[in-house]
Protein backbone atom coordinates (compact mmCIF):
# COMPACT_ATOMS: atom_id res chain seq x y z
CA UNK A 1 0.00 0.00 0.00
CA UNK A 2 3.13 2.26 0.90
CA UNK A 3 4.78 1.11 -2.28
CA UNK A 4 2.21 2.09 -4.41
CA UNK A 5 1.60 5.40 -3.05
CA UNK A 6 5.02 6.15 -3.47
CA UNK A 7 5.17 5.34 -7.05
CA UNK A 8 1.93 7.30 -7.43
CA UNK A 9 3.59 10.38 -5.66
CA UNK A 10 6.85 9.64 -8.36
CA UNK A 11 4.57 10.12 -10.99
CA UNK A 12 3.43 12.91 -10.39
CA UNK A 13 6.45 14.74 -9.33
CA UNK A 14 7.80 13.25 -12.74
CA UNK A 15 4.83 14.89 -14.81
CA UNK A 16 5.42 17.84 -12.69
CA UNK A 17 8.38 18.31 -13.66
CA UNK A 18 7.93 17.30 -17.19
CA UNK A 19 5.68 20.13 -17.09
CA UNK A 20 7.78 22.65 -16.03
CA UNK A 21 10.96 21.35 -18.29
CA UNK A 22 8.39 21.89 -21.48
CA UNK A 23 7.90 25.04 -20.06
CA UNK A 24 11.02 25.72 -19.58
CA UNK A 25 12.18 24.97 -23.12
CA UNK A 26 9.57 27.29 -24.69
CA UNK A 27 11.02 30.26 -22.87
CA UNK A 28 14.78 29.43 -23.45
CA UNK A 29 14.39 28.47 -27.33
CA UNK A 30 12.44 31.91 -27.20
CA UNK A 31 14.50 34.17 -25.37
CA UNK A 32 18.35 33.25 -25.24
CA UNK A 33 20.21 30.21 -27.14
CA UNK A 34 23.77 30.12 -25.89
CA UNK A 35 25.51 27.71 -28.74
CA UNK A 36 27.37 25.05 -27.58
CA UNK A 37 30.78 24.79 -29.46
CA UNK A 38 32.53 21.37 -29.97
CA UNK A 39 36.66 21.35 -30.67
CA UNK A 40 37.74 19.14 -33.30
CA UNK A 41 41.06 18.25 -34.28
CA UNK A 42 43.94 15.83 -34.24
CA UNK A 43 45.09 15.33 -30.24
CA UNK A 44 48.29 13.67 -29.76
CA UNK A 45 49.83 12.79 -26.82
CA UNK A 46 52.83 10.39 -25.05
CA UNK A 47 52.06 7.85 -22.24
CA UNK A 48 53.72 9.06 -19.25
CA UNK A 49 54.03 5.65 -17.27
CA UNK A 50 56.18 4.26 -19.75
CA UNK A 51 58.97 6.33 -19.34
CA UNK A 52 58.78 6.62 -15.86
CA UNK A 53 58.67 2.69 -15.80
CA UNK A 54 61.44 2.82 -17.59
CA UNK A 55 63.71 4.98 -14.90
CA UNK A 56 62.48 3.35 -12.11
CA UNK A 57 62.13 -0.50 -12.88
CA UNK A 58 65.12 -2.77 -13.57
CA UNK A 59 64.54 -4.77 -17.10
CA UNK A 60 62.09 -2.63 -18.49
CA UNK A 61 61.93 0.44 -21.12
CA UNK A 62 59.39 1.59 -23.71
CA UNK A 63 57.44 4.54 -24.69
CA UNK A 64 54.27 5.02 -26.51
CA UNK A 65 52.50 8.19 -28.83
CA UNK A 66 49.24 8.73 -29.42
CA UNK A 67 47.06 10.16 -31.25
CA UNK A 68 42.82 10.46 -32.29
CA UNK A 69 40.98 12.68 -34.83
CA UNK A 70 37.17 13.38 -33.81
CA UNK A 71 34.94 11.87 -36.60
CA UNK A 72 31.80 12.91 -35.51
CA UNK A 73 30.30 13.94 -31.87
CA UNK A 74 30.84 10.76 -29.63
CA UNK A 75 33.31 9.18 -31.71
CA UNK A 76 37.20 9.17 -32.19
CA UNK A 77 39.52 7.49 -34.61
CA UNK A 78 42.39 6.70 -32.04
CA UNK A 79 46.17 5.11 -32.71
CA UNK A 80 48.58 4.30 -30.28
CA UNK A 81 52.20 3.46 -31.30
CA UNK A 82 55.33 2.07 -28.99
CA UNK A 83 58.17 0.15 -28.22
CA UNK A 84 59.13 -1.97 -25.50
CA UNK A 85 62.18 -4.02 -24.02
CA UNK A 86 61.47 -5.77 -21.50
CA UNK A 87 63.26 -8.96 -19.03
CA UNK A 88 61.03 -11.80 -17.92
CA UNK A 89 62.07 -13.93 -15.46
CA UNK A 90 60.92 -16.63 -14.02
CA UNK A 91 62.28 -19.44 -11.08
CA UNK A 92 62.65 -21.77 -14.26
CA UNK A 93 62.78 -19.27 -17.19
CA UNK A 94 64.60 -16.32 -18.19
CA UNK A 95 63.87 -14.36 -21.22
CA UNK A 96 64.21 -10.81 -22.92
CA UNK A 97 61.46 -9.43 -25.32
CA UNK A 98 61.73 -6.43 -27.41
CA UNK A 99 59.99 -4.83 -29.94
CA UNK A 100 57.23 -2.58 -31.66
CA UNK A 101 53.31 -2.47 -31.59
CA UNK A 102 50.28 -0.02 -33.03
CA UNK A 103 46.80 -0.22 -31.90
CA UNK A 104 44.43 1.37 -34.25
CA UNK A 105 40.58 1.85 -33.66
CA UNK A 106 38.51 4.25 -32.08
CA UNK A 107 36.88 5.94 -28.83
CA UNK A 108 33.44 6.10 -27.95
CA UNK A 109 32.73 9.47 -25.37
CA UNK A 110 29.67 8.33 -23.24
CA UNK A 111 30.38 11.41 -21.25
CA UNK A 112 27.98 14.15 -22.00
CA UNK A 113 29.78 17.45 -20.99
CA UNK A 114 28.74 20.69 -18.92
CA UNK A 115 28.72 23.68 -21.59
CA UNK A 116 32.23 24.22 -22.24
CA UNK A 117 34.18 21.33 -20.93
CA UNK A 118 35.78 18.71 -22.62
CA UNK A 119 36.34 16.09 -20.70
CA UNK A 120 35.51 12.16 -21.79
CA UNK A 121 35.07 8.63 -20.37
CA UNK A 122 35.62 6.71 -23.27
CA UNK A 123 34.97 3.57 -24.25
CA UNK A 124 37.28 2.01 -26.90
CA UNK A 125 37.94 -1.03 -29.18
CA UNK A 126 41.29 -1.69 -30.71
CA UNK A 127 43.07 -3.84 -33.32
CA UNK A 128 46.67 -4.40 -32.06
CA UNK A 129 49.71 -5.81 -33.68
CA UNK A 130 53.12 -6.15 -32.61
CA UNK A 131 56.39 -7.14 -34.51
CA UNK A 132 59.22 -8.58 -32.23
CA UNK A 133 62.01 -10.93 -31.30
CA UNK A 134 62.58 -13.02 -27.73
CA UNK A 135 65.58 -13.81 -26.39
CA UNK A 136 65.64 -17.06 -24.35
CA UNK A 137 68.71 -16.14 -21.66
CA UNK A 138 68.46 -19.24 -19.70
CA UNK A 139 66.88 -22.29 -18.40
CA UNK A 140 66.32 -25.03 -16.18
CA UNK A 141 64.78 -28.16 -16.30
CA UNK A 142 61.90 -29.02 -13.54
CA UNK A 143 62.44 -31.96 -11.81
CA UNK A 144 60.35 -33.02 -8.42
CA UNK A 145 63.84 -35.44 -7.82
CA UNK A 146 65.99 -33.81 -5.18
CA UNK A 147 68.47 -36.82 -6.74
CA UNK A 148 69.75 -34.99 -9.58
CA UNK A 149 69.07 -31.55 -8.73
CA UNK A 150 68.69 -29.50 -12.29
CA UNK A 151 71.18 -27.00 -13.06
CA UNK A 152 70.53 -23.72 -15.13
CA UNK A 153 71.43 -23.87 -18.42
CA UNK A 154 72.44 -20.84 -20.09
CA UNK A 155 72.75 -21.29 -24.19
CA UNK A 156 71.33 -18.26 -25.46
CA UNK A 157 68.48 -18.20 -28.29
CA UNK A 158 67.19 -15.38 -30.40
CA UNK A 159 63.88 -15.95 -31.86
CA UNK A 160 63.50 -12.61 -33.75
CA UNK A 161 60.46 -11.82 -36.93
CA UNK A 162 57.53 -13.03 -34.53
CA UNK A 163 54.76 -11.11 -34.82
CA UNK A 164 50.67 -11.28 -32.69
CA UNK A 165 47.99 -10.02 -33.28
CA UNK A 166 45.18 -9.18 -30.49
CA UNK A 167 42.07 -7.40 -29.73
CA UNK A 168 41.33 -5.23 -27.09
CA UNK A 169 38.99 -2.80 -24.97
CA UNK A 170 40.38 0.05 -23.45
CA UNK A 171 38.32 2.55 -20.82
CA UNK A 172 39.65 5.66 -20.01
CA UNK A 173 38.87 9.03 -18.73
CA UNK A 174 40.11 12.06 -20.16
CA UNK A 175 40.38 15.61 -18.39
CA UNK A 176 41.26 18.50 -19.82
CA UNK A 177 44.08 20.36 -17.14
CA UNK A 178 44.55 23.14 -19.21
CA UNK A 179 43.16 24.77 -22.55
CA UNK A 180 43.70 21.89 -25.50
CA UNK A 181 45.60 19.52 -22.68
CA UNK A 182 44.49 16.47 -21.44
CA UNK A 183 45.53 14.22 -19.02
CA UNK A 184 43.89 10.16 -19.31
CA UNK A 185 44.40 7.44 -17.46
CA UNK A 186 43.30 4.27 -19.52
CA UNK A 187 42.79 0.48 -19.01
CA UNK A 188 43.09 -1.87 -21.35
CA UNK A 189 41.79 -5.48 -21.44
CA UNK A 190 43.12 -7.87 -24.91
CA UNK A 191 43.00 -10.83 -25.95
CA UNK A 192 45.16 -12.91 -28.53
CA UNK A 193 44.11 -13.49 -31.96
CA UNK A 194 47.20 -14.73 -33.25
CA UNK A 195 50.87 -15.62 -32.29
CA UNK A 196 54.24 -16.89 -33.73
CA UNK A 197 54.99 -19.35 -31.20
CA UNK A 198 59.04 -19.98 -31.36
CA UNK A 199 60.25 -23.05 -31.46
CA UNK A 200 60.25 -25.33 -28.22
CA UNK A 201 59.51 -21.92 -26.36
CA UNK A 202 56.99 -19.40 -26.06
CA UNK A 203 56.01 -15.65 -25.68
CA UNK A 204 56.09 -14.80 -22.44
CA UNK A 205 55.37 -11.41 -23.10
CA UNK A 206 54.12 -9.32 -26.21
CA UNK A 207 55.15 -5.35 -26.63
CA UNK A 208 51.66 -3.70 -26.28
CA UNK A 209 49.85 -6.80 -24.94
CA UNK A 210 51.95 -7.33 -22.11
CA UNK A 211 52.76 -10.51 -20.49
CA UNK A 212 50.50 -13.72 -21.73
CA UNK A 213 49.40 -16.19 -19.55
CA UNK A 214 49.88 -20.01 -20.06
CA UNK A 215 46.23 -20.96 -19.53
CA UNK A 216 44.42 -17.94 -21.06
CA UNK A 217 44.38 -16.27 -24.09
CA UNK A 218 43.29 -12.73 -22.36
CA UNK A 219 46.33 -9.64 -20.93
CA UNK A 220 45.83 -6.43 -19.31
CA UNK A 221 47.45 -2.94 -19.28
CA UNK A 222 47.22 0.40 -17.96
CA UNK A 223 48.41 3.39 -19.57
CA UNK A 224 48.63 7.13 -18.47
CA UNK A 225 49.19 9.92 -20.41
CA UNK A 226 49.22 13.59 -21.58
CA UNK A 227 47.92 14.78 -25.09
CA UNK A 228 47.13 18.02 -26.66
CA UNK A 229 44.40 18.89 -28.99
CA UNK A 230 45.15 20.47 -32.36
CA UNK A 231 42.05 22.24 -32.94
CA UNK A 232 41.40 22.10 -36.64
CA UNK A 233 37.63 23.24 -37.00
CA UNK A 234 34.61 24.27 -34.80
CA UNK A 235 31.66 23.06 -34.95
CA UNK A 236 28.14 25.07 -33.02
CA UNK A 237 25.47 23.73 -32.27
CA UNK A 238 22.10 25.15 -30.31
CA UNK A 239 21.55 24.02 -27.10
CA UNK A 240 19.09 21.74 -26.76
CA UNK A 241 16.91 21.50 -23.61
CA UNK A 242 17.25 17.56 -23.24
CA UNK A 243 21.14 18.21 -22.78
CA UNK A 244 20.53 20.66 -19.95
CA UNK A 245 17.80 18.06 -18.75
CA UNK A 246 21.01 15.64 -18.44
CA UNK A 247 23.05 17.89 -16.73
CA UNK A 248 20.66 19.09 -14.12
CA UNK A 249 20.53 14.95 -13.31
CA UNK A 250 23.77 14.82 -13.21
CA UNK B 1 30.31 6.75 -13.58
CA UNK B 2 34.30 8.00 -12.28
CA UNK B 3 33.44 5.55 -9.76
CA UNK B 4 32.59 2.26 -11.64
CA UNK B 5 35.28 3.09 -13.41
CA UNK B 6 37.77 2.91 -10.87
CA UNK B 7 36.46 -0.52 -9.06
CA UNK B 8 36.27 -1.90 -12.49
CA UNK B 9 39.83 -0.80 -12.41
CA UNK B 10 41.03 -2.15 -9.14
CA UNK B 11 39.46 -5.26 -10.17
CA UNK B 12 41.43 -5.75 -13.07
CA UNK B 13 44.71 -5.38 -10.96
CA UNK B 14 43.67 -7.51 -7.87
CA UNK B 15 43.46 -10.16 -10.79
CA UNK B 16 46.40 -9.50 -12.50
CA UNK B 17 48.05 -10.41 -9.04
CA UNK B 18 47.81 -13.81 -8.55
CA UNK B 19 47.74 -16.43 -11.43
CA UNK B 20 48.09 -20.13 -11.43
CA UNK B 21 51.18 -19.04 -14.13
CA UNK B 22 52.78 -18.03 -11.09
CA UNK B 23 53.55 -21.65 -9.34
CA UNK B 24 54.12 -25.28 -11.82
CA UNK B 25 51.23 -27.09 -10.52
CA UNK B 26 51.06 -30.57 -9.70
CA UNK B 27 50.08 -32.91 -12.30
CA UNK B 28 51.81 -31.24 -15.08
CA UNK B 29 53.76 -33.80 -17.16
CA UNK B 30 57.31 -32.57 -16.54
CA UNK B 31 60.43 -34.63 -16.72
CA UNK B 32 59.39 -38.23 -16.51
CA UNK B 33 60.51 -40.95 -14.59
CA UNK B 34 62.16 -43.91 -15.44
CA UNK B 35 59.30 -46.85 -15.20
CA UNK B 36 60.47 -50.41 -14.66
CA UNK B 37 58.14 -53.28 -13.69
CA UNK B 38 59.96 -56.55 -12.22
CA UNK B 39 58.68 -59.80 -13.48
CA UNK B 40 59.71 -63.68 -12.84
CA UNK B 41 62.48 -64.89 -14.44
CA UNK B 42 60.75 -68.57 -14.30
CA UNK B 43 57.65 -66.83 -16.01
CA UNK B 44 58.36 -63.60 -17.70
CA UNK B 45 55.06 -62.89 -18.12
CA UNK B 46 54.11 -62.41 -14.36
CA UNK B 47 55.10 -59.70 -12.38
CA UNK B 48 57.00 -60.57 -9.47
CA UNK B 49 57.47 -58.89 -6.13
CA UNK B 50 61.09 -57.81 -5.41
CA UNK B 51 61.56 -58.29 -1.68
CA UNK B 52 63.62 -55.67 0.64
CA UNK B 53 64.37 -53.33 -2.76
CA UNK B 54 66.07 -50.04 -2.31
CA UNK B 55 67.86 -48.13 -4.90
CA UNK B 56 70.53 -45.82 -4.63
CA UNK B 57 72.76 -43.36 -7.02
CA UNK B 58 75.81 -44.65 -7.96
CA UNK B 59 78.07 -42.19 -7.48
CA UNK B 60 80.67 -40.84 -4.69
CA UNK B 61 78.00 -39.42 -2.34
CA UNK B 62 75.35 -41.14 -3.19
CA UNK B 63 71.48 -40.25 -2.44
CA UNK B 64 68.56 -42.43 -1.30
CA UNK B 65 66.19 -42.67 -4.61
CA UNK B 66 64.25 -45.60 -3.36
CA UNK B 67 63.82 -46.85 0.58
CA UNK B 68 63.75 -50.53 1.31
CA UNK B 69 60.46 -51.62 0.71
CA UNK B 70 58.57 -54.50 -1.15
CA UNK B 71 57.33 -53.89 -4.84
CA UNK B 72 56.62 -55.07 -8.53
CA UNK B 73 57.24 -51.79 -9.77
CA UNK B 74 59.10 -48.35 -9.08
CA UNK B 75 59.77 -44.99 -10.52
CA UNK B 76 63.40 -43.28 -10.94
CA UNK B 77 64.71 -40.31 -12.14
CA UNK B 78 67.18 -39.97 -14.79
CA UNK B 79 69.92 -37.29 -14.33
CA UNK B 80 68.75 -34.57 -16.70
CA UNK B 81 72.71 -32.52 -16.54
CA UNK B 82 74.26 -35.77 -17.73
CA UNK B 83 74.10 -38.73 -20.08
CA UNK B 84 74.86 -41.36 -18.04
CA UNK B 85 72.88 -42.43 -15.13
CA UNK B 86 74.63 -45.00 -12.59
CA UNK B 87 72.26 -47.05 -9.85
CA UNK B 88 72.54 -49.58 -7.11
CA UNK B 89 69.71 -51.72 -6.87
CA UNK B 90 70.12 -53.48 -3.27
CA UNK B 91 67.91 -56.60 -2.52
CA UNK B 92 67.95 -57.07 1.34
CA UNK B 93 66.95 -60.65 2.58
CA UNK B 94 66.35 -60.72 6.22
CA UNK B 95 65.88 -64.45 7.07
CA UNK B 96 66.11 -65.41 11.02
CA UNK B 97 69.67 -65.71 11.01
CA UNK B 98 71.05 -63.36 8.54
CA UNK B 99 70.69 -60.39 6.65
CA UNK B 100 71.76 -60.96 3.04
CA UNK B 101 72.28 -57.57 1.05
CA UNK B 102 72.75 -58.03 -2.97
CA UNK B 103 74.01 -55.01 -4.62
CA UNK B 104 73.51 -54.92 -8.53
CA UNK B 105 74.40 -52.00 -10.68
CA UNK B 106 72.99 -50.77 -13.54
CA UNK B 107 74.14 -48.05 -15.95
CA UNK B 108 71.78 -46.23 -18.10
CA UNK B 109 73.15 -44.22 -21.18
CA UNK B 110 70.80 -41.97 -23.33
CA UNK B 111 70.52 -38.74 -25.25
CA UNK B 112 68.60 -35.93 -24.03
CA UNK B 113 66.35 -33.38 -25.26
CA UNK B 114 64.74 -30.30 -23.60
CA UNK B 115 61.76 -29.37 -24.30
CA UNK B 116 59.55 -26.48 -23.01
CA UNK B 117 56.39 -27.13 -20.63
CA UNK B 118 55.45 -23.80 -19.56
CA UNK B 119 56.41 -20.42 -18.11
CA UNK B 120 55.99 -22.01 -13.92
CA UNK B 121 57.22 -25.48 -15.07
CA UNK B 122 60.54 -24.23 -17.11
CA UNK B 123 61.77 -27.07 -18.98
CA UNK B 124 61.67 -31.02 -19.19
CA UNK B 125 64.33 -33.40 -20.19
CA UNK B 126 63.46 -36.13 -22.90
CA UNK B 127 65.61 -38.73 -22.82
CA UNK B 128 65.87 -40.93 -26.47
CA UNK B 129 67.72 -44.23 -27.26
CA UNK B 130 67.81 -45.90 -23.49
CA UNK B 131 70.72 -48.21 -22.92
CA UNK B 132 70.84 -50.10 -20.05
CA UNK B 133 73.90 -52.39 -18.89
CA UNK B 134 73.92 -54.26 -15.98
CA UNK B 135 77.36 -55.16 -14.52
CA UNK B 136 77.96 -58.74 -14.94
CA UNK B 137 78.71 -60.59 -11.47
CA UNK B 138 78.04 -64.25 -12.73
CA UNK B 139 75.62 -65.52 -10.01
CA UNK B 140 75.70 -63.08 -7.73
CA UNK B 141 73.31 -61.00 -9.60
CA UNK B 142 70.04 -60.76 -8.37
CA UNK B 143 68.63 -59.04 -11.80
CA UNK B 144 68.86 -62.00 -14.17
CA UNK B 145 67.68 -59.95 -17.04
CA UNK B 146 66.72 -56.58 -18.38
CA UNK B 147 64.25 -56.27 -21.04
CA UNK B 148 63.77 -52.75 -22.82
CA UNK B 149 59.72 -52.28 -23.59
CA UNK B 150 60.22 -48.79 -24.72
CA UNK B 151 63.94 -46.80 -25.10
CA UNK B 152 61.75 -43.13 -25.81
CA UNK B 153 61.24 -41.65 -22.05
CA UNK B 154 58.40 -39.28 -22.73
CA UNK B 155 55.93 -39.59 -21.00
CA UNK B 156 55.09 -42.02 -17.72
CA UNK B 157 52.37 -44.49 -19.33
CA UNK B 158 53.55 -47.55 -19.18
CA UNK B 159 57.13 -49.47 -18.40
CA UNK B 160 60.27 -48.49 -20.19
CA UNK B 161 62.02 -51.27 -18.52
CA UNK B 162 61.26 -55.05 -17.29
CA UNK B 163 63.53 -56.87 -15.08
CA UNK B 164 63.79 -60.35 -14.66
CA UNK B 165 64.61 -61.66 -11.32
Amino acid sequence: MMRTKLTLLFFISLFCSAQILLAQKKNETATDTVPKIEKYGIRVGVDLAKPLRTLIEDGYSGFEIMGDFRVTKKFYAAVELGNEKKDWNEPYVSSKTSGSYAKIGFDYNAYDNWLGMENAITLGLRYGFSTFKQELLSYRIYTDNPAFPSQIITEPQEFSGLTAHWAEVIIGVKTEILDNLYLSINAQIKRKITEDEPENFANLYIPGFNRTYDYSKFGVGYGYSISYLIPIFKKTEALKTENSELTIDN
Amino acid sequence: MIKRIIVLLLIIFAFKGCTKDDICPEGTATTPNLIITFNDIVNPANRKQVVGLSIVTNYADSVEVLARTTTDSIAIPLNTNSDTTKYKFIRTTITTTDTIINVDSIVFVYQRKNVYVTRACGFKTEFDNLETTLEEEGTENWIQEILTNRDTINDENEAHLTILH
